[in-house]
């Protein structure tokens, strides 16, 4: 496969110089080498990137040898080359498959940041499966070829044994893999083994592309914090190619330090991916294998990403902080760039803006100015109860004839607390501006809105859902089929806990308490907020001056702030009441909002935020928890939100009917 | 006859002076007033368990032991920064009026008291399980002693006068069998019309606690009481001594009139009262 015997110009051109043509000669016969047991897979591209390379030597030969003569051709040709590759630096890293895994890898990023088609999306990376798995056999000096083995194996597993965990099959499967895996072992003298490992490491990727770590970030209930955003959508291919690049892919020294650094942040990336997210303790208690398919890894994917408020990417949020050298305070960057394209994303989208009545500047301060004087505060996750959850499922429907097509789906619940769950189930279909009511029918019941009530510890509720008019398309016409399931008063518990130093002595012995307890009980920024489970909404509330001091000393005043948060991709619709065991514990209001720790209900607009403010005050301590002496005492608090929540599932069917009279 | 008696009178006499010179002569010379001797609060793991349940009672035993030379007067044992919410202890704080120094008469961990701290695991409000930490404080009252035999010389140039030499540089000392130390002494000489001694001490806290208050006891060389002042201290409202923030040492000087010229030794006694506190940070697994 030499470059210079397959292409008549580089022939010619190699004979320019002789010292050029040795060099074009000893990089043919090198690259014949490394190719031999892959040639007949995947020759083209590395053949190409041959010629291209050549092509540029002869290009720099040229241009330089013309002018210098024949005498100084050598020479000529030498710096030539060297300016050439410097050129064309990235022709020449081109000639790994590491730099194609980079560029697709890119594009293929792209493509999910503009929410391309999901299919489109898959093919793309089984596509970067095979070249990543091509990429990292050339790596390699001997045995490339069993790369592809756990890999083939891998995915016969994945789909033709449908990613069983069944004892039997597995053990079979298992067994014959590590049959196969020791022969060809065997057949190598152990030469394949290091392949035969490295081919894990496409799968590893393709599972990081397609969302296996969103899926985990749901089975486990993790908080979506700046940093897991930031790991959620990375260019996984991107960074594999870096990865795979050859030590020195360019002449060009300054490129290859920026290479090396991109190197070293794509591994710190990748090794932070797997060890964040934590060990999960997902126990296989069911024979069916518990592994997410692809389609549930995109759809996780799809629903964390919807639960990221609208605005500018983080990972582009923090690549810009970090280029913009504000180093200090990157989170507060972050956080402030998200805000302003939120804000810009939100008023882009007013009516008053696009017919320009309203400027889009005077827009964005009038709603900052609305965000700051609603205070918020912040919550998390409490992973010591378990969280009610609920999801719809609609399969794919094929092509349907009749007038009123019935499609079915299934409500998937969780009821780990053992509540009693009151759910409202409807649905419609709709075209363009056209809406359609539909009927839905469950367990018995069927009617445009069905109640269905669930008390046990998980349900699996089979239901149908057809439009209640005939539809009339006789050519093959598309429908939004939503499916809407309200959850009505739901009730969400959270719980903040704070230390008060009442009289405890001098300024020295008040600092070595604040010290001891912020040790023992708040030592993160979790242990600080208020904590709910991880299931559709919440309150975050804060008691302390300023709201988030878990430290509270008998002078102080302290602050009380609540707010609700939307924590899941649905909607809150209403909120039926809120209360706080703050005031039967003793607390009163000093200032401010005089009902601020009374439970009531609340009128939601339309257009209900992802969080809005709830009450703030300042309040008066209990004499027993400002009047004592001795010891610290360290209290739990309880705010209860009583809510409807409605989770939505849509899904695009097809009608054309048929008139059989 | 009365040879036999004499020497049979001897042997038993020899008998009585070996039995009486030997056996438990070297405990009776240990001297339990050197060391850092730390106080230590240990809990009994087999009667305490980690995991409790929700609504159901909770008990935690534990000693202290006073493994320091002095008697531990005042003490306070105390199991706080629980949450109220989750866990009830009927008994969170217990007094003892005093713990016995560690001496011959009790073993190496030298004087005990034994304790149990009961209560009741409350509701966990839904959760399946929680993690709650806990302290456990011991304070008490105690004393220090600082009595090294020193060389003092009042001339004024270093002449040997047959008598005894003065460190020319600070000297170590390895505690006094508390927390609370002196760990080095420098004597200083001015010489003037009437010379003065300079004592400067280092007294520091070897504990893993906190020394909350400090007073001077007696002080005496010989038998001229010394005038003392605290140095690189906080100084309390009650007249007491506290260390500075995050420091674990301070200074003290003592001064004396020196009379005598010629160099002699003599017994230094500065005695020191103090305030101890020390903590353990447990945490217990309440489940449902």
């Amino acid at each position: 496969m030499a470059a210079g015997k397959d292409d008549p110009g580089t022939e010619q051109d190699v004979s320019a110089t002789k010292d050029e043509a040795s060099a074009t000669k000893d990089e043919a016969s090198a690259v014949r080498r490394l190719g031999s047991s892959f040639r007949s897979w995947a020759t083209t591209y590395d053949r190409e990137s041959e010629l291209s390379q050549a092509r540029a030597l002869k290009s720099g030969a040229q241009s330089v040898g013309r002018g210098a003569g024949k005498a100084v051709g050598a020479v000529g040709g030498a710096v030539g080359g060297s300016a050439a590759a410097v050129g064309g630096t990235m022709l020449a890293g081109a000639k790994s498959s590491a730099v194609m895994l980079v560029v697709l890898g890119a594009i293929a990023y792209s493509l999910r940041l503009l929410q391309f088609n999901p299919a489109v999306l898959l093919a793309f990376s089984i596509a970067l499966f095979f070249i990543s798995g091509y990429a990292v056999a050339a790596k390699l000096e001997r045995e490339r070829l069993a790369v592809l083995l756990p890999m083939i194996l891998f995915l016969v597993w994945y789909w033709a044994l449908d990613a069983t965990l069944e004892p039997t099959q597995l053990v079979w499967f298992l067994a014959i893999a590590a049959a196969v895996f020791a022969l060809v072992g065997l057949l190598t003298k152990g030469a394949a083994l290091p392949a035969e490992a490295i081919g894990f490491l496409p799968v590893l990727i393709l599972f990081l592309d397609v969302g296996l770590l969103p899926f985990m970030i749901q089975k486990l209930d993790l908080t979506i914090g700046p940093v897991l955003e930031v790991l959620l959508f990375l260019p996984w291919w991107l960074m594999t190619g870096l990865l795979l690049l050859p030590a020195q892919p360019t002449e060009s020294k300054g490129l290859n330090s920026v290479l090396g650094l991109l190197k070293i942040v794509s591994f710190i990336v990748l090794v932070l991916a797997l060890v964040l997210p934590g060990i999960p303790d997902v126990g296989y208690e069911t024979v069916k294998s518990e592994l997410p398919t692809f389609q549930e890894l995109q759809q996780a994917q799809t629903d964390v990403l919807g639960k990221l408020p609208a605005g500018e990417h983080p990972f582009i949020a923090n690549m810009m902080c970090l280029l913009g050298g504000d180093f200090t305070d990157i989170n507060g960057c972050v956080l402030g760039r998200q805000r302003r394209s939120q804000l810009t994303a939100l008023c882009q989208k007013k009516e008053e803006v696009k017919q320009k009545v309203v400027g889009l500047n005077d827009c964005i301060v009038e709603e900052q100015k609305k965000i700051t004087e609603s205070a918020q505060t912040a919550g998390a996750v409490d992973k010591n109860i378990h969280p009610t959850l609920a999801r719809l499922e609609i399969p794919q429907a094929p092509l349907q004839y009749a007038a009123r097509p019935t499609y079915s789906a299934t409500l998937l619940v969780e009821n780990p607390r053992l509540e009693e769950l009151d759910f409202l189930l409807n649905c419609t279909f709709r075209k363009g501006s056209e809406v359609i009511a539909g009927e839905v029918s469950a367990q018995g019941d069927t009617g445009r809105e069905v109640p269905l009530l669930v008390k046990t510890e998980a349900a699996q509720i089979p239901l149908t859902c057809s439009p209640v008019q005939d539809l009339i398309e006789k050519e093959k016409t598309s429908y939004t089929m939503a499916i809407q399931a309200t959850i009505r008063k739901m009730k969400t518990e959270s719980s903040l806990e704070r230390a008060f130093l009442g009289q405890v002595g001098s300024a020295e012995e008040q600092r070595i308490a604040t010290q001891e307890l912020i040790r023992d009980r708040f030592s993160s920024a979790q242990k600080v907020s208020s904590k709910a489970p991880a299931e559709f909404a919440r309150i975050n509330f804060g008691v302390g001056s300023p709201e988030q001091n878990p430290i509270i000393t008998s002078t102080d005043i302290p602050r009380f702030v609540a707010s609700v948060e939307n924590v899941a991709g649905g909607k809150i619709l209403a909120i039926n009441s809120f209360s706080y065991s703050l005031a039967e514990r003793g607390f009163t209001v000093r200032s401010g909002q005089q009902d601020c720790l009374s439970g009531k209900e609340l009128v939601l607009p339309d257009d209900v935020p992802h969080s809005f403010g709830l009450s703030t005050c300042f309040l008066n301590l209990p004499g027993d928890l400002s009047n004592f002496q001795g010891k610290p005492k360290v209290e739990t608090f309880f705010a209860t939100l009583v809510y409807d929540y409605s989770i939505t599932r849509e899904a695009t069917v097809q009608v054309q009917v048929i008139d059989l009279g | 006859m009365v040879r036999t008696v004499l020497i049979s009178s001897v042997l038993l006499m020899a008998l009585f002076v070996i039995g009486c010179g030997s056996g438990d002569q070297q405990t009776l010379q240990k001297n339990y007033k050197l060391g850092y001797a730390l106080p230590a609060l240990v809990i009994d793991e087999q009667r305490s368990p980690t995991v409790f349940y929700e609504n159901r009672p909770f008990s935690l035993v534990l000693t202290l032991f006073n493994r320091a030379g002095y008697p531990l007067q005042n003490v306070r044992v105390t199991l706080a920064n629980y949450d109220q919410t989750f866990l009830s202890i009927a008994n969170p704080q217990q007094f003892f009026p005093q713990i016995e120094e560690n001496n011959a008469y009790n073993d190496d961990n030298g004087g005990r008291v034994d304790m149990v701290f009961t209560g009741d695991v409350l509701d966990l409000h839904g959760a399946e399980e929680r993690r709650e930490p806990y302290r456990l404080y011991a304070s008490y009252d105690s004393k220090m002693e600082f009595a090294p035999t020193i060389c003092v010389n009042a001339a004024r140039y270093d002449v040997f006068d047959a008598g005894c030499q003065m460190p020319k540089s600070k000297v170590s000392f390895s505690g006094q069998g508390a927390p609370l130390a002196v760990t080095s002494l420098e004597e200083i000489v001015l010489s003037g019309d009437v010379a003065e001694l300079e004592l400067r001490l280092r007294l520091e806290n070897k504990g893993n606690g906190d020394i909350k208050n400090i007073r001077l006891g007696q002080a005496r060389l010989g038998n001229t009481p010394l005038a003392c002042q605290f140095k690189d201290v906080l100084e309390n409202a009650d007249k007491s001594v506290s260390f500075k923030s995050n420091r674990k040492d301070g200074e003290i000087l003592c001064t004396a009139t020196l009379v005598e010229k010629s160099s002699y030794q003599t017994a230094l006694f500065i005695e020191f009262f103090y305030s101890y506190e020390l903590s353990v940070a447990r945490q217990m697994t309440i489940k449902r």
